[in-house]
């Protein structure tokens, strides 16, 4: 989804077109670092945040804003989520 | 009255307009006397005519409809305010087919060839700034629709009656006395209603497009002091999108003209509450001193 | 027969037009809603040259909203597939949809105003109770009396529409209603659907290329008053031709399927009308198979007369004579209703408005 999207990068924003629905998002830091590490390559939510984190290590609070991005994201169509195989 | 005629350009509209509405095509050609074209053959964009109904309505609580294309987009209005529907009327036909330009909600204003992007909903008073910098010597490309082409990032000139409402009005006769204001309409769908004429020199000019230079956008604060602030670019862009009546419709090509537009010129907020000083202060930022007809050559 | 249809029969003739014609074409053509067509015609063959600058301004200011609209129409697609595919109930994108998602000529350059989608019988109710429990909502106020029309009588389920998005969603479970006096099994047309891939790389299922004429067929002369239906008819054409360009034996096999769908009456009126109104060059052998469904001569005569009134108007603006109007409404539900029925749903229609309601100037700017 994310490869097809046209991005403007301005210091504190990015502004992403998703050519797939017409639509224009602003999107601040962690969704843009989000759609980025989703780009290539589909993840589970346990991997997505494992990458994001890196070497430290992530509290609830951080976790669930990482959860809620991901929420606003597939509302906004620019990422979807599929049931995986043990679903 | 028999059926008349007129063709006039609208910017790079050409417009054919039909009536036997006495009142109605004299304020027609007071205001657009100068961009009447002449006699031959012409292409149109919009064939319109402005027609009253063959019913009672004709000559009991008189009343006018709109036609283009043989349709009435319109319910019809006072026979009285034919001027000011028609404008409206016009303004429809082109926000609903002129998609070779991105249309900007937006006054525009050029000091030279450079313009001045002065986006803004309603009441924030961007149409009124456009009057009085056009009654200072700037040359006025639109009061509040901008045409702006994607493929050269210019800004097309499209100068009609600016119309002024309610206490507009006032502000603009008590800014310069000599204001050329067409007939009074008291009771339109927007309230008191008149036109600003738009000047010679910039209707002469109207094939002359200008590189935007500044993107300003205004909001009339009454009782507060003018205050010209730079604004991010990234907020800017979120406005200016939001001030293009066909920015979803354009898509990948709208979306990259407003990022080349915010990133190429300097972006302000303006609040202001008074017309000399806002004028001053918009056209100290283009280093014009106030009141030369420079810009106008 | 106007300008436009001599201009679809023949588009060099633009070379000769004055002034006088453009002026007539563009209102035609916007009314038509070809205008996009028009600009491919004009670059097909080469003419575009002669074309006035500020009318190719208006071709291009229509086709970019036909991309946007193409655009929703394929997301909104996207998001009832989706919806459907959890719950296994398969789909078929009819009309332009199909055109659009499935890449066929007409993709260049047809608008579409809702999504048209076809499912089993059996699954209908299901589906739009599935559709409302995610977020869309009937599009429009209906009546009782005009529920018990689509939902009974038609076959349709009233339009839904996304309460965010607002795309309108038609959804049916066969091409011509079950009231109607054409009777097609829909299992047949399941039967010859094919899959194949959307712009996104996403699979959609579509009519197979005979089915796919023949409801065009349906939908323009079984269904609806014609009204603003040259576009339709344009469609029929560049279909035909596209797919007789792909398989020679395409004439045959549109006739064999006309006759097995009982769909010979719509298919005369098809090709016909397309033959007089839009340039279509069928050949002889074929012309004369499908004259043999044609109704009695007076019947023919009337009902061409009728359909050039209908989608052929010498000008705009000219009044419509009020006798076709009439005789246009009261056979399009005639095709549709057997006389009771007709006779009920007349007598209620009348007492309600259809009209649109007229654009509010205070919404516009000024």
């Amino acid at each position: 989804m994310a490869t097809d999207c046209l991005f403007e990068e301005f210091p504190d924003d990015v502004v992403v077109f998703d050519p797939s629905t017409g639509e224009t998002h602003f999107v601040t830091q962690l969704p843009a670092l989000i759609l980025a590490e989703l780009d290539t390559t589909p993840r589970s939510v346990a991997e997505l945040i494992e990458r994001l984190a890196g070497p430290v290590e992530l509290g609830e609070t951080e976790e669930q804003q990482i959860l809620d991005a991901l929420s606003r994201l597939e509302a906004a169509e620019l990422v979807e989520s599929e049931p995986s195989e043990s679903d | 009255m028999p059926n008349q005629r007129l063709i006039l350009d609208a910017g790079p509209f050409r417009v054919g307009v039909r009536s036997s509405d006495a009142a109605f095509l004299d304020t027609l050609s007071y205001f657009y006397r100068d961009s009447v074209c002449g006699d031959g053959p012409h292409v149109l964009d919009y064939d319109i005519e402005i027609l009253r109904p063959r019913s009672l309505r004709r000559w009991v609580r008189a009343q006018v409809q709109f036609e283009i294309d043989g349709i009435r987009p319109f319910d019809p209005h006072p026979a009285e305010n034919a001027f000011p529907m028609y404008e409206w009327g016009l303004n429809w036909c082109i926000a609903t087919s002129a998609h070779r330009y991105m249309m900007l909600h937006a006054g525009t204003i050029a000091f030279g060839d450079l313009a001045m992007i002065l986006p803004g909903t309603p009441g924030s008073g961007k149409s009124t700034l456009s009057a009085a910098l056009s009654l200072r010597g700037a040359r006025l490309l639109s009061d509040e629709f901008g045409l702006l082409r994607p493929d050269s990032m210019d800004l097309v000139a499209m100068p009609r009656g600016i119309p002024l409402k309610n206490a507009s009005i006032d502000a603009i006769i008590e800014f310069d006395g000599a204001a050329q204001l067409g007939p009074t309409y008291p009771k339109t769908r927007k309230g008191k209603v008149r036109h600003l004429r738009p000047d010679r020199a910039s209707l002469a000019q109207q094939c002359r497009p200008a590189v935007p230079h500044w993107l300003v956008f205004p909001k009339y604060r009454a009782g507060e002091q003018e205050s010209l602030k730079p604004l991010d670019k990234a907020e800017a862009f979120r406005q200016l999108a939001f001030n293009c009546f066909n920015y979803k419709l354009l898509g990948a090509g709208a979306f990259r003209a407003v990022a080349q537009v915010v990133r190429q010129v300097d972006c302000y907020t303006f609040t202001f509450s008074n017309l000399d000083r806002a004028v001053a202060q918009l056209k100290a930022l283009t280093h014009v001193p106030s009141g030369q007809q420079a810009d106008r050559k | 027969m106007n300008l436009l249809n001599e201009f679809l029969h023949d588009p060099p003739i633009v070379r000769q037009w004055d002034v006088e014609r453009w002026n007539r074409f563009l209102p035609l053509a916007r009314n038509a809603r070809l205008l996009g067509r028009c600009l491919y015609l004009f670059e097909q063959h080469e003419l575009l040259d002669c074309v006035p600058g500020r009318i190719v301004d208006q071709l291009r200011g229509a086709l970019a909203q036909t991309r946007y609209v193409q655009i929703q129409a394929l997301r909104e697609f996207r998001q009832v597939k989706r919806k459907l595919d959890r719950e296994a109930i398969p789909l078929i994108a009819l009309k332009g949809l199909a055109y659009v998602a499935a890449s066929l000529p007409p993709a260049h350059w047809r608008g579409l105003s809702d999504i048209d989608l076809l499912v089993p019988e059996p699954d209908i109710g299901r589906t739009e109770r599935l559709l409302m429990r995610f977020g869309w909502i009937p599009s429009g106020t209906f009546d009782s009396y005009d529920q018990h029309y689509y939902r009974d009588w038609m076959h349709e389920v009233p339009p839904l529409r996304h309460h965010v998005r607002g795309v309108e969603v038609d959804l049916h479970h066969n091409l011509a209603p079950p009231v109607s006096r054409i009777r097609i099994d829909a299992d047949l047309l399941w039967g010859r659907s094919i899959e194949q891939s959307d712009p996104s790389g996403q699979p959609v299922r579509i009519l197979g290329p005979a089915d796919m004429l023949l409801h065009n067929a349906v939908h323009l002369f079984m269904n609806d008053e014609l009204r603003g239906g040259l576009r339709d008819v344009v469609d029929f054409r560049d279909l035909f031709e596209h797919f007789l360009h792909q398989d020679p034996e395409f004439e045959q096999q549109l006739m064999v399927r006309a006759r097995d769908l009982g769909c010979g009456r719509p298919l005369y009126y098809a090709v016909s009308s397309a033959q007089r109104l839009a340039g279509l060059h069928p050949s002889a052998g074929f012309l004369d198979q499908v004259e043999r469904d044609a109704p009695p001569y007076p019947v023919a005569r009337l009902m061409a007369w009728l359909i050039e009134q209908g989608l052929s108007p010498p000008r705009l603006g000219l009044r419509r004579s009020a006798l076709a109007d009439r005789l246009l409404f009261v056979r399009s539900h005639w095709v549709r209703m057997p006389p009771g029925m007709l006779l009920r749903h007349l007598l209620h229609k009348g007492f309600k408005s259809q009209k649109k309601p007229p654009v509010n100037t205070a919404d516009l700017p000024g």
